[in-house]
């Protein structure tokens, strides 16, 4: 609590001293901010939001959060937007009915602005809708009239059909009545009747057409409630009907007028039309007739047709760009809506602006002012403190975009605080290929980034795939080419080593090929290293896991610790910017010096180990050189007489101590473990007095830990019981009360702010007291937290970096695997169809397992390495991101 | 047991689902707001805030039945999302609840036809969760209103519909008590309608309880109390409307009335036995006295013109306590019978928040039941 206040406030004057950052520090630190009122004329109000919208630099703070949407100013305005929306998206649903693509850009609404745009947005809009409406309507009932020619027209082709079909045979007919209730108890009276009396005219019939999907509903029924007493007959529609509906004619017999009601009333219910159809005589005539009916109603059909294609087109071509009108104004009205009406006729605001960007904002609203004459009416200018605590705002471009957005989803830094992105940036993609290493698989991950960036952007909302992962390209780029890199280092290609420079290992007595499996020893044949990498002998050697483990295992642990280091220094660069220096000399100084002599001294362990020449060490071991070494290293003659069988520290020509003098190469682990359980003393040593500066180097980091755990407790207690005035929380309680009162404060000196409030009453200070002794207690409690996590922190974030061993491990054993199981397999095979199949396997199983399993692994332990073992040494990540007033975003929403 | 273990691997999406739904009702604060809204334009940009977001943005005019038409759809769309993710068991549940509105529409349709009124305006007014095919719904009201008419009704088009069975069992028990009252019965023709509709409800809600029972578990028990519950409002409900009518005749007590009350609940069968008996409000109030909260209930009925509260204010109030205890389990179905029900209370709430509005009464204006509210009676003390 107490602390919370006063980098803060030193923030602000910081900020002030060192003006307008530099371009460089605009990733490095968020942007500067200011928390400025806004007053503009109600007149000029919409206009200045227009164009503030347009510089896009502006926070608003809603100033009315105690009113619902319907009690805010605008809100007519509001509503008006809705309804021109609601108008825009019902002529969208016609122009795609007609197949139109509504085209981008356009025109636009009338160049005119604020209330004037809507009214003419609103009068052209109702003007086309009514039209649209109208042709709409008109389509609707051309269509039904059309329909109903065409069905009529079938009606009196088809049953003309159908009673020929009928009279042809009534037995026939009859009994191949459809009884869709097979087996129903009673017989149709059709078959006897009209058998027996052969007058099929006694039968009456009605004709209609009734939609195909309801056929067999439709006809279940009919014989349902005329109890099987109608014979129904069904024929296709040929013609295609406007609205491609697929309909059936049907015709019904029946015999009584009960029965004629059941089947009108039927037909009601499915909404089949039933149609006269004259008798035989009349039937020619009706035909003739309906034909030219028919060619009039499409004449007028398609007529109506062509009316609306061509309004609809018109609409598509600006549709797009009265959407955005719309979406414009409604997002200014929504701006206003955060405005509060003080004083009549003046509009206040409040908000976050960029600090570069007021002096331009303050000349907008100026400008827009003086279109209306009313030049001095406005005002933009900083509030007076305190301010609430800033928002955070990173321009980002598309390369660092994706690394932003990694590290937000963790926490989005605090206003002004370093921005881990920027090292993360570099450090993500190599531990990913630390992991990943691999010359065949990175360059395939590579090859994919410049895909990916040869598309360049996409939106990530479309549904394309590979548009998702657009904006991480450059990121994937990276990685790729990162795991290249590592792969070279490794020497890895599939799996396979490559020989690019000779290797410089021979195994003497076979000239045909390695056979490392009979156990021979290569030998070197030159004394120069191999210029970049590892060997590629050592891949076809036997001890080649424990080559490359100690490698591997060395590098996980050197990256590690120099990035905790990083992160540690950047916690002391972070201090001192916030003047926080009580936090820079009792956290960051025992911390970096904790991290320091412990696994620093682990790094410099490691190279001294690898600097060393142990041939030339362990030569001084033997008796052989005995001579030599005493030559290099004149000690006393009366020594004893090396003898070969005695221990190596007698032997040996140094005299480090331990068992081994320093003629041995140590075991690193061993080492380092006994730096803390077995202080003081040095099994093989690599150099003189190792054991004492161990030594040193341990208590000296455990000195740490005391000063780290109470440092700021202490700190906290002494200022609070010798100064006797109230340090930091009780003084910003009383500055905030100064700030209300109007008076400005500095809080430059925490106790003379105290004595200028003049004389407290004394419960006030025992509250303070009180409030004291219980910060007091937080803090300490605070601090053993942190310190626990830090110290034991470094141990398992250290051995938390091992992973970038065991996933390259991992990585290079699955690959050999496939290479060696399938691939290679086959190759000595010598068969073509084995090679075909193995083959399948190879680079199936190298596509499902490597590059996508394993690179999702791997992306994900590299990610977790920069959150958690990174971050956590420095990072508070709890700002807030910065949402401006802006139209080019509100656009990209939608 | 064993339905505990597979209950989210067959039905945790949907519950999710369901409970994701339960977030979007109308808090507190939101009725309060909607009750300060002086036109229903206002009630529009308010639910605008809510989950209800831009159900009405299609809408060029605001009225209460716009309202309960676009809210209705806003439910039926969520139900009918949740039933096509439905397995069985649950895909049957869930056709259970709708089976109700498809006994309501078929009552509708008929009654609207007695009155005389348009078929077409009378499907608008249809529950669409209680739709049947467009054909079914017309030919519905061409049946004439007699015994006659309504086992042709059965036979033709309602032997296809999930409702036929009730309807055949119901024509089933009528036609055995054909002989006996056959002479009353053409005298009644509104309290016909009801008679049929009331012994729908019954057949109904003494199926679905028994089909919940052969659930199991959970489901079985839970919603046995609010399916006993409804069955215990309809009794009552049943033997308040009928003082004044036929069906309280001595004659008719024992037989058409005591028919309607369902075969469940709390009150059966002691209590019903004692309700088809009663011949006035007191005895009914006698009838349920030894039910604590019936006879609270009753209490409310009886201070009505104090309190301005109805019976069915109190019978909601209970039904809302009860649905909303069913989102405190887990691993039943009752929470989708809820959800249904509860935004049924809440739809209620709008249109008559919308009516007062529009009616300008707004004394009246918070005289509803809201769902999951802070401030219910069963949650403050």
């Amino acid at each position: 609590v107490a602390r919370a206040h006063d980098p803060r406030g030193r923030a602000h004057s910081q900020c002030e001293a060192c003006g307008s950052s530099s371009e460089m520090g605009s990733w490095w630190r968020s942007r500067e901010m200011k928390y400025v009122s806004l007053i503009v004329s109600e007149d000029a109000a919409h206009e200045c939001v227009t164009s503030l919208g347009e510089l896009g630099a502006l926070q608003l703070t809603d100033l009315n959060p105690e009113l619902t949407a319907f009690q805010r100013r605008y809100v007519g305005y509001m509503k008006r937007c809705d309804e021109l929306e609601r108008k825009l998206r019902y002529m969208e649903k016609e122009v795609s009915g007609f197949g139109l693509v509504s085209g981008s850009g356009g025109p636009g609404g009338p160049r005119l602005k604020g209330a004037a745009l809507l009214d003419a947005l609103e009068g052209e809009l109702e003007r086309y809708e009514g039209e649209l409406v109208e042709l709409t309507n008109y389509a609707t009932e051309l269509t039904a009239r059309y329909n109903e020619k065409i069905e009529y027209q079938e009606c009196l082709e088809k049953s003309a059909a159908l009673f020929a079909e009928a009279t042809r045979g009534t037995t026939t007919a009859a009994t191949t009545t459809t009884n869709p209730l097979a087996g129903g108890g009673e017989e149709p009276l059709l078959t006897e009747d009209a058998a027996e009396s052969g007058a099929m005219m006694r039968f009456s019939s009605s004709v209609g057409v009734v939609g195909a999907a309801d056929r067999a509903r439709f006809e279940r029924m009919l014989f349902r409630s005329s109890r099987g007493n109608c014979l129904v007959r069904f024929a296709e529609v040929e013609r295609p009907l406007a609205n491609k509906e697929p309909k059936l004619v049907f015709i019904v017999f029946y015999k009584s007028e009960v029965i004629g009601q059941l089947v009108d009333r039927v037909c009601a219910a499915f909404g089949a039309r039933q149609y006269a159809v004259p008798g035989r005589s009349g039937l020619e005539a009706a035909l003739d007739e309906t034909r030219g009916e028919l060619a009039d109603a499409r004449e007028v059909l398609l007529k109506n047709r062509e009316l609306r294609l061509a309004l609809c087109a018109k609409l598509a071509e600006r549709l797009s760009g009265w959407r955005g009108s719309v979406a414009r104004e409604k997002a200014v009205y929504h701006a206003l809506n955060m405005f509060k009406a003080d004083v009549s006729g003046v509009l206040r605001a409040e908000g976050w602006i960029v600090a570069d960007a007021e002096s331009e904002a303050r000349a907008l609203v100026t400008r827009a002012h003086a279109a209306v004459d009313l030049a001095g009416a406005a005002m933009l200018a900083p509030v007076a403190g305190p301010w609430p605590t800033p928002p955070t705002y990173f321009e980002t471009n598309a390369f660092t975009e994706a690394y932003q957005q990694f590290v937000d989803t963790y926490g989005v830094p605090r206003y002004r605080e370093i921005n881990p992105a920027l090292f993360t940036a570099i450090t993500f993609p190599f531990l990913f290929g630390m992991m990943y290493g691999d010359v065949g698989h990175g360059s395939v991950v590579a090859l994919f980034g410049f895909l990916l960036l040869a598309r360049g952007h996409r939106s990530p909302d479309s549904p394309d795939p590979l548009d998702s992962l657009a904006l991480g390209r450059y990121m994937i780029t990276m990685m790729g080419l990162a795991a290249v890199y590592c792969g070279l280092v490794y020497n890895d290609c599939f799996a396979v080593p490559l020989d690019l420079f000779g290797s410089t290992y021979e195994w003497k007595n076979t000239s045909h090929a390695y056979r490392p499996e009979t156990g021979e020893v290569a030998t070197r044949t030159s004394d120069e290293p191999y210029p970049f990498g590892v060997d590629p002998a050592w891949h076809v050697s036997q001890n080649e896991l424990l080559f490359f483990n100690s490698m591997k295992m060395k590098t996980a642990v050197i990256v590690g610790i120099a990035q905790m280091t990083g992160g540690i220094l950047l916690k002391g660069v972070n201090d001192l910017y916030f003047g926080d220096f009580v936090a820079f000399t009792l956290e960051f100084l025992p911390m970096i010096i904790f991290d320091l002599a412990l696994f620093g001294y682990m790094v410099i362990l490691i190279f001294t180990k690898w600097a060393i020449d142990w041939d030339d060490r362990m030569l001084k071991g033997t008796c052989r050189l005995v001579d030599q070494a005493y030559k290099m290293y004149p000690f006393d003659d009366s020594a004893d007489a090396c003898t070969p069988d005695g221990e190596l520290a007698k032997r040996c020509a140094l005299d480090f101590g331990g068992t081994s003098g320093g003629c041995a190469p140590p075991n690193l682990i061993n080492q380092l473990i006994n730096i803390a359980l077995n202080p003081g003393s040095v099994d093989e040593p690599m150099y003189q007095n190792q054991d004492k500066v161990q030594t040193f180097l341990l208590v000296l980091a455990f000195l740490c830990v005391p000063v780290l755990l109470l440092g700021r407790p202490a700190y906290v207690y002494f200022k609070h019981h010798h100064d006797h005035p109230p340090v930091d929380a009780a003084a910003h309680h009383i500055e905030m009360h100064h700030a209300a009162a109007g008076a400005t404060s500095d809080d430059d000196d925490d106790g003379a702010d105290l004595f200028a409030a003049g004389p407290t009453p004394l419960d006030t200070t025992h509250d303070d007291d009180d409030a004291e002794e219980h910060s007091f207690t937080e803090v300490l409690i605070h601090q053993a937290i942190e310190t626990i996590e830090f110290v034991l922190g470094m141990v398992s974030n250290t051995a938390s970096y091992l992973r970038l061993w065991a996933l390259s491990l991992a990585h290079s054993e699955l690959a050999q695997v496939f290479w060696e199981d399938s691939l290679r397999f086959a190759l000595n095979k010598d068969s073509a169809v084995v090679i075909f199949v193995a083959y399948a396997f190879f680079a199936f199983a190298t596509f499902a397992v490597l590059l996508a399993m394993d690179l999702l692994e791997c992306f994900l332990h590299a990610l977790r390495l920069h959150w958690v073992e990174f971050q956590s040494k420095f990072y508070k990540a709890d700002g807030y991101k910065f949402t401006p007033f802006a139209f080019a975003a509100a656009a990209a929403k939608r | 047991m064993a339905n505990l273990c597979v209950h989210n691997r067959d039905f945790g999406f949907t519950e999710a689902l369901c409970r994701g739904f339960r977030t979007g009702f109308l808090t507190d604060a939101d009725y309060h707001h909607l009750t300060q809204a002086e036109t229903l334009e206002d009630v529009k940009s308010n639910l605008q805030e809510t989950d209800y977001d831009q159900f009405l943005a299609n809408e060029s005019a605001v009225t209460p039945a716009v309202i309960l038409e676009c809210a209705t759809r806003k439910m039926v769309d969520e139900f009918k999302f949740v039933r096509a993710q439905a397995a069985e068991p649950l895909a049957t549940f869930l056709d259970y609840i709708t089976y109700e509105y498809m006994i309501d529409n078929v009552m509708l349709l008929l009654k609207g036809t007695i009155s005389g009124r348009d078929v077409n305006e009378l499907i608008e007014q249809c529950h669409p969760l209680g739709m049947f095919r467009d054909s079914t719904m017309r030919s519905i009201p061409t049946f004439e209103n007699s015994p006659k008419g309504y086992a042709d009704l059965y036979q033709t088009v309602l032997v296809d519909t999930p409702v036929g069975p009730y309807f055949s069992q119901f024509l089933q028990e009528s036609s055995e008590s054909l002989s006996t009252a056959a002479e009353v019965r053409n005298v009644l023709e509104e309290v016909e309608m009801e008679i049929i509709k009331n012994s729908l409800i019954k057949l109904y809600l003494e199926d679905f309880y028994t089909f919940c029972a052969s659930i199991g578990d959970d489901t079985a028990e839970i919603m046995g109390e609010i399916l006993k519950a409804r069955a215990d409002q309809r009794a009552i409900n049943i033997t308040l409307n009928s003082f004044g009518t036929p069906l309280n005749e001595p004659t008719m007590r024992a037989t058409d009335r005591k028919r309607l009350y369902p075969s469940i609940g709390f009150l059966y069968p002691a209590g019903t036995a004692e309700l088809a008996a009663a011949a006035d409000e007191q005895a009914l109030g006698q009838a349920i006295s030894p039910f604590p909260v019936y006879r609270e209930i009753w209490a409310v009925h009886q201070n009505e013109s104090i309190d301005d509260r109805s019976i069915d204010d109190a019978f909601y109030e209970r039904e809302v306590q009860m649905l909303e205890l069913a989102f405190e389990g887990q691993m039943h179905f009752a929470i989708y019978y809820a959800y249904v029900k509860l935004k049924e209370q809440e739809i209620r709430n709008l249109v008559w928040i919308s009516e007062c509005i529009v009616q300008q009464q707004k004394d009246e204006i918070n005289k509803f039941v809201p769902c999951f509210s802070k401030a219910a009676p069963w949650r403050s003390n």
